[in-house]
C-alpha cells in the first residue's frame, strides 16, 4: 500500500499538520507539499535534491519523523562506529549498522542512494528484514558523515551487534530458501519425467524406457526428500521419540511410504511410482510455510532489548571533570548529569535542579511528577523540564526498569502455548490413516493376492497424504497477514490471527493506547466577571515558553499580545507580567499560584489535571486538562463490547482519571495497576478459561502483553512492547481494531473451511484407493487440485473489499 | 528415442548446475533481503529517466 497523505497530513512523515501562520512546504513533483515541521522539510528537500523524489510515489509506509527538538549532535555513537570498522580488502573497510525506522523497501532504497553519494563510500547493502545496513568505504570516508546522513533522514543509528537470534534468523532464512530452491528444481525435473511416464501408462511405453525414466527420477527424488524434506522428517522423528504425533508425522509417513514404494517398484520393475507426488508435495508445503513466516515480523522485532531504551553515553563527573562515559562504565555513587529532554540512565537521587519526570514508561501515569533535591528518579523515565544532576544509587540490574524486564521474562515463561485446530487434528489423523491402511491390507490380502494388497495399502497411504490439510493453515494465515499489512497492521506472533478470533475477554491500557498522551483543555472554572477567551489567550501566551507537557494543550489558541517577560519555573508553572505594569500573572500548580494569591479557591475536583491562573491577588480561573481519546477509540471499544469481549480499562494511572474515562466509554476499570498487577489480572481470567486480548503501548505494558493470549500494540509503542505483541497497529487510528477483529474471524472461518475440504478430500479418496482405483497420475492430479483449491480459498482472506 | 540418451544426461547436468548456482547465491547473501530488489528495478528505471532529461535542460 502506498500511503497517500491527506491535506491535513505531513507529506513526509504523515503526522497531523500544525496550525501555523506560514505553512511549511516543499515542492515535489511540481506541487507544493505540506510539511509538519522544519525537520521533515529538510529531509524532503534532501531526498528531492538527490533526485530520489520517486520515493514518495513508491514507499509503502511513512518514514520516521526526524528529530528536530534535540539539535545537539551527539558524537558518541559515531565514535563507536569507528571501533567497528573492519578491514576487508586492502584499503576498503566495512561497517555494519543497525538502523531503526527503516520501514519499507523505498526507505532502504533512499538510504542506499544517499549514502553512495558520500565520497569514499564504495558500496551500500541494506537488509530491510534485519534493519541492517552494511557500508563499504575507503579510508577517505568518515563514519561520522555516514551516521550524520542517516540521522538527518530521521533514522536512528547504532553499531550492529552480532546478535545470536538475528544471525540465527538469517541462517534459517537461507536454509529455507535453499531447501525450497532444491525442491523446486527437483520437482520440475521429476515432473518432466513424470509426464512422460504417465503418458506412457495411458498410451503404452516400452518397459526399458519406463525403467530408464524411473531410475533417473529416483535419485532426484531422494535428493529432494533428504535435502528439502528434512524440514518434516526431523521434527516428526523427534516427536515420535517422545511418543507424539504431529502434522509433520503424517506428512513424513506419506513421504517415506511413497518414496520407499516407488524405489521398490523401480528396483523390481513391478508396481507404481509416486516420485512426482513426493517432490511436488515437499515444494508446495515448504513454500506455504515459508511465506507464512515471512509475513510475520518476529525477526525484526526481536532485536528490541530493554537496554536500548537507555542512553548509551552518560555525562559523569570524574576527577572534577564531566566525561561522557559508556553506560556500563558508570557505577553506583557516581555523580551524573541528565540533560533536559533526555532519558534518565540510572535509578538515582537528585542532588541539584528541579524538574518533572515523565514516568509513563514505568507506571502508565499520564502526568509527570515534579522532582527536586533528594527525590529519586528512575532509569528509563524522561526528564522533562530542565537539566538535573543526580547520584546513581542502584546498579542497572536492580533498577525498577530491570524489575520490569524480569516481570516480562516471567510472563513469557508462563505463557501457555497455543494449540491450533490442525495440531489437535494431527494425532487423530495419523492414527485414522494407519487404521484404514491396516484394514485395507487385511481385506485385500484376504480377497486377492498379496501383491495387490501391498499396492492398495500404499495407495491408501499416499492418497491420504495431507497436502491440502497441511497447507490450509499456513497459506490462509499468510494471506490474512498480507491483507492486514495493507490496513497498516503488522503481524508478529505465530498463529496470531487464529488466537485473536478465539479471544473472549479484552483488557485495554489507558494512557497512550485509548488516549493521546497529549492533554487538552476540557473544562474552565472562571472567577466572577472573567472572560474564558481572555483566560485562554493569557494562558496560551504564558505557556508559549513552557516545556511542560501541559503547555501542548494551549497550542492553537490565539495568544494575548499584552503579556511580557514570560518565564518558565521548572516543576511549578509559568510567570509573566501584563504590559504597562498592570500586574503579574502566574499559571501553574496550586501551591505556586497560592503564593501569589492566597484567596485561590481549592481544586474543583480530582477527575482532571487542574492548573490555576492568577493575576496578583485575584484568581482568574481553574483550567481543567484532560487526556484526549484517540480517534476511533470509542468505536473500537463499542465493537469489542458487541463482539462480547467485555473490554475493561486497566491502567497504572490514578483512580479518578481512569474512572472518568471508563465511565465515558461505559466499561469497567482497574486503576493504579503495577505491571505485575496487570499480569495477575490476566492470569486470573485465564484460570477461568478465558482467552484474553491485551492492548497496550508503554514499556510497562510489555509483561502485560506477553502474558495475554493475544496482544495488540498501538502506534508509538516502545520497541520492546512491540516485540511482545502479536499485532502492531501502525497508524494512530484505533478503529483499525474492529477491522482487525473481522479479518481475524474471517481468517479463522477460511482455515476451517480449508481444513474441512482437505479432510473431505482425503476421506473421499481413501476408499477408492483401498479398492485399487487410484493410479499414481490420478493421485498426483488430485493432490495438486485439492491443494490449489485450498490455496485459492486462502487468498480470500486478504480481500478486504467488504471491510471498509 | 535414441536422442533421449543424450538429452537426459544434459538435463541432469543443467539441474546440477542450477542447484549449485542457487546454493552459491543464497550463501553469498543475495537473497537475504527479499523485499528491496523488486522495488529497485522499478525505481532505478524512473531514476534513469530523470537523469536523462538533465542534459536537455542544459542544452542551448
Amino acid at each position: 500500500m502506498i500511503p497517500v497523505p491527506t491535506d491535513q497530513q505531513c507529506f513526509h512523515c504523515g503526522d497531523a499538520l500544525p496550525t501555523l501562520a506560514s505553512p511549511i512546504t516543499v515542492t515535489i513533483g511540481g506541487k507544493d507539499r505540506p510539511m509538519c515541521c522544519l525537520g521533515c522539510k529538510a529531509v524532503a528537500t534532501l531526498i528531492r535534491d538527490a533526485n530520489l523524489g520517486n520515493f514518495y510515489s513508491q514507499r509503502s509506509a511513512f518514514p520516521p519523523k526526524p528529530h528536530t527538538e534535540n539539535q545537539t549532535v551527539d558524537l558518541a555513537p559515531q565514535q563507536n562506529l569507528d571501533d567497528i570498522r573492519v578491514e576487508t580488502d586492502g584499503d576498503i573497510s566495512q561497517i555494519s549498522l543497525l538502523v531503526t525506522g527503516m520501514n519499507c523497501a523505498a526507505c532502504s532504497w533512499v538510504i542506499e542512494h544517499l549514502l553512495k553519494q558520500i565520497p569514499g563510500v564504495t558500496d551500500v547493502k541494506t537488509s530491510l528484514s534485519l534493519s541492517r545496513v552494511d557500508v563499504l568505504l575507503t579510508a577517505d570516508a568518515s563514519t561520522a558523515a555516514i551516521a550524520a546522513q542517516l540521522e538527518a533522514l530521521g533514522y536512528e543509528v547504532k553499531p550492529w551487534r552480532s546478535d545470536l537470534t538475528l544471525t540465527a534468523a538469517r541462517e534459517e532464512q537461507r536454509r529455507d530458501l535453499r531447501r525450497i530452491g532444491v525442491a523446486g528444481i527437483g520437482m520440475m525435473q521429476v515432473g518432466m519425467l513424470a509426464i512422460a511416464l504417465h503418458a506412457g501408462d495411458l498410451e503404452g511405453m516400452s518397459t526399458g524406457l519406463q525403467q530408464l525414466l524411473r531410475s533417473i527420477s529416483a535419485p532426484l527424488t531422494l535428493l529432494v526428500l533428504f535435502y528439502s524434506g528434512r524440514a518434516f522428517l526431523i521434527p516428526a522423528w523427534r516427536h515420535l521419540l517422545q511418543g507424539k504425533l504431529i502434522m509433520d508425522s503424517s506428512v513424513s509417513l506419506a513421504l517415506v511410504v511413497a518414496t520407499v514404494a516407488s524405489l521398490w517398484a523401480t528396483y523390481t520393475g513391478r508396481g507404481v511410482t509416486y516420485y512426482d507426488t513426493v517432490t511436488m508435495f515437499i515444494f508446495f508445503l515448504l513454500s506455504a510455510r515459508f511465506l507464512e513466516r515471512r509475513l510475520r515480523l518476529s525477526d525484526v522485532l526481536n532485536i528490541a532489548r530493554l537496554e536500548d531504551c537507555l542512553p548509551s553515553r552518560v555525562s559523569t563527573l570524574r576527577q572534577r571533570q564531566w566525561q561522557r562515559l559508556a553506560h556500563a562504565d558508570v557505577l553506583p555513587g557516581d555523580h551524573i548529569r541528565v540533560p533536559q529532554g533526555d532519558i534518565v540512565p540510572f535509578d538515582s537521587e537528585v542532588i541539584e535542579g528541579k524538574s518533572t519526570v515523565d514516568e509513563a514508561v514505568l507506571n502508565g501515569e499520564s502526568l509527570p511528577r515534579a522532582v527536586t533535591r533528594g527525590d529519586t528518579v528512575y532509569a528509563g523515565t524522561i526528564n522533562n523540564d530542565s537539566t538535573l544532576e543526580a547520584r546513581v544509587i542502584q546498579p542497572p540490574e536492580s533498577s525498577r526498569l530491570a524489575a520490569l524486564g524480569q516481570s516480562l521474562q516471567q510472563a513469557q515463561q508462563d505463557k501457555a502455548p497455543y494449540v491450533t485446530l490442525i495440531d489437535q487434528l494431527a494425532g487423530r489423523f495419523v492414527a485414522g490413516v494407519i487404521t484404514l491402511a491396516a484394514i485395507t491390507f487385511i481385506f485385500q490380502s484376504f480377497y486377492s493376492d498379496m501383491d495387490t494388497a501391498i499396492w492398495a495399502t500404499i495407495a491408501v497411504l499416499v492418497v491420504a497424504c495431507p497436502c491440502a490439510l497441511s497447507i490450509a493453515t499456513p497459506a490462509t494465515l499468510a494471506s490474512g497477514s498480507a491483507g492486514l499489512s495493507r490496513l497498516g497492521i503488522l503481524v508478529n506472533g505465530e498463529s496470531a490471527l487464529l488466537k485473536l478470533a478465539d479471544a473472549d475477554r479484552a483488557l485495554i491500557d489507558k494512557t497512550g493506547t485509548l488516549t493521546h498522551t497529549k492533554l487538552h483543555v476540557d473544562n474552565i472554572v472562571l472567577a466572577r466577571g472573567v472572560d474564558a477567551e481572555r483566560v485562554l489567550a493569557l494562558s496560551a501566551a504564558l505557556q508559549d515558553v513552557s516545556r511542560h507537557p501541559a503547555a501542548e494543550s494551549f497550542k492553537g489558541f490565539d495568544m494575548a499580545l499584552d503579556v511580557e517577560g514570560a518565564r518558565f519555573m521548572s516543576g511549578r508553572g509559568v510567570t509573566g507580567s501584563l504590559s504597562n505594569g498592570r500586574g503579574t500573572l502566574r499559571l501553574g500548580s496550586e501551591a505556586y499560584c497560592r503564593e501569589l494569591c492566597p484567596t485561590l479557591p481549592s481544586i474543583p475536583d480530582d477527575q482532571q489535571y487542574w492548573i490555576a491562573l492568577v493575576q496578583d491577588n485575584n484568581w482568574l480561573a481553574w483550567i481543567g486538562l484532560q487526556e484526549q481519546l484517540s480517534p476511533g477509540a470509542e468505536e473500537a471499544v463499542n465493537q469489542l463490547q458487541t463482539a462480547g469481549l467485555q473490554p475493561r480499562l486497566v491502567s497504572g494511572d490514578r483512580g479518578t482519571r481512569v474512572k472518568a474515562l471508563a465511565d465515558k466509554l461505559g466499561i469497567p476499570w482497574h486503576a493504579e495497576q503495577t505491571p505485575d498487577d496487570k499480569r495477575q489480572l490476566i492470569t486470573t481470567l485465564q484460570k477461568e478459561n478465558h482467552q484474553v486480548l491485551a492492548m497496550g503501548d508503554g514499556l510497562n505494558d510489555a509483561p502485560f502483553l506477553a502474558a495475554a493470549n493475544v496482544s495488540v500494540a498501538v502506534a508509538g509503542a516502545s520497541a520492546l512492547t512491540r516485540a511482545q505483541a502479536d499485532f502492531v497497529i501502525t497508524t494512530e487510528e484505533l478503529n483499525r481494531l474492529p477491522k482487525l477483529m473481522i479479518l481475524a474471524k474471517r481468517t479463522r472461518d477460511i482455515v476451517r473451511q480449508n481444513l474441512f475440504w482437505a479432510l473431505a478430500y482425503n476421506v473421499a479418496t481413501i476408499p477408492a484407493a483401498a479398492l485399487g482405483y487410484v493410479p499414481p497420475w490420478l493421485a498426483a492430479v488430485g493432490m495438486s487440485l485439492s491443494s490449489l483449491l485450498v490455496l485459492l480459498n486462502a487468498l480470500r482472506a486478504r480481500g478486504l473489499g467488504t471491510i471498509k | 528415442m535414441n536422442s533421449l540418451y543424450l538429452l537426459i544426461p544434459i538435463a541432469l547436468l543443467v539441474t546440477a548446475g542450477m542447484i549449485a548456482v542457487l546454493i552459491w547465491a543464497v550463501n553469498a547473501g543475495q537473497y537475504d533481503d527479499l523485499d528491496k530488489d523488486g522495488w529497485r528495478a522499478l525505481m532505478d528505471e524512473e531514476q534513469a529517466d530523470a537523469s536523462s532529461k538533465k542534459p536537455d535542460e542544459h542544452a542551448p
